[in-house]
């Protein structure tokens, strides 16, 4: 992120490596791979948003300030969810049993 | 000719152009958190409903969630080159790039509005409303596709949102002439697109490829 413009041929060489990922990924979906099919999807799309934001988003050109600001907010959404979703998984009995399990179906 | 000049609480206008980059981020961090809460309830669901959240990405159309993915992937790499030949001076291309992009936009909001009248057509509502309910009694469907609609939904209005800015800012680059130094709003309105196409990179595998090869 800077005045100076990016090379066009690293965007298109980007754009290029994304809708292979995309690809893959879509290839993938059509086989079972059990506990790892939520992993490598996610891995994957991790990929693919570190190229679109280090790239597209220049963030590898990007200030103090401004690494930080999208650091700090990437941070807590790992937190929210990765935390909240280990409660679920661990928890015994399922904390999401209890209201739901009473309660007529929306 | 449209040329910049510093507000008169910014020494210059590298340190205005900072701010407003800065500022920026800090929205699209807030943006993100907005998009976490619901990140959260599918997780905390599917980690809850695990064959029913599977059976739901194998019910969804993968081939339209997948032409959407094509779609933003290929808008955001126009839309940087576009900034990239703004900070040139290659108004004119700069310009074409931009409404690619928000004929990309619309694309994806047709194929979404197609997907949309899919479900509803098979019953399916937002809320666990519709017929399919009645057929799928198990109290996790209600809650995949109540969580499909309220965040494809969501990001769809963001779509809307940065098509419209992307819209506007090819319009004020023709309409003033805008040269090198206009770049910089068109790179403000590129980052909120990014971020769309970022967020789509996660809904995509989430509600169409992680249904147990289905």
């Amino acid at each position: 992120m800077s005045e100076k413009p990016e090379p066009v041929i690293p965007l298109v060489v980007v754009g290029v490596v994304l809708l292979a990922l995309a690809a893959i990924s879509f290839g993938l979906s059509f086989f079972s791979l059990g506990a790892w099919e939520t992993p490598i999807a996610l891995v994957i799309a991790t990929i693919k948003a570190l190229g679109i934001g280090g790239w597209f988003m220049e963030l590898r050109h990007a200030r103090v300030s401004v690494r930080v600001a999208i650091l700090g907010a990437i941070s807590l959404f790992v937190l929210l969810v990765g935390l909240t979703t280990l409660d679920v998984y661990t928890r015994t009995p399922a904390p999401l049993n209890v209201p739901l399990e009473n309660s007529p179906r929306p | 000719m449209y040329t910049p000049a510093p507000l008169d609480h910014f020494e210059n206008l590298e340190k205005q152009w900072h701010a407003s980059r800065l500022g920026v981020w800090v929205f699209l961090g807030s943006e993100l958190l907005l998009f976490a809460a619901l990140f959260t309830l599918y997780f905390a669901y599917r980690a809850h409903y695990p064959d029913v959240f599977m059976a739901g990405v194998a019910h969804n159309n993968k081939i339209l969630g997948s032409l959407n993915t094509a779609i933003l992937l290929g808008s955001s790499l126009l839309v940087a080159i576009a900034v990239s030949l703004a900070k040139r001076g290659v108004r004119g291309l700069a310009v074409i790039l931009t409404s690619l992009t928000v004929v990309a936009a619309l694309l994806f909001l047709v194929v979404k509005g197609t997907e949309y009248a899919q479900h509803f057509a098979e019953g399916i509502r937002p809320g666990g409303n519709g017929t399919f309910f009645d057929e799928h009694p198990e109290r996790g469907w209600p809650i995949f596709f109540t969580l499909y609609f309220a965040m494809t939904g969501l990001h769809a209005i963001h779509v809307i949102v940065g098509g419209a800015l992307l819209s506007w800012t090819a319009w004020w680059m023709v309409r003033e002439r805008v040269g090198r130094g206009g770049a910089h709003r068109l790179e403000l309105c590129a980052l909120y697109w990014h971020l769309v196409d970022v967020i789509w990179v996660f809904l995509w595998p989430m509600f169409y490829l992680m249904g147990g090869g289905g």
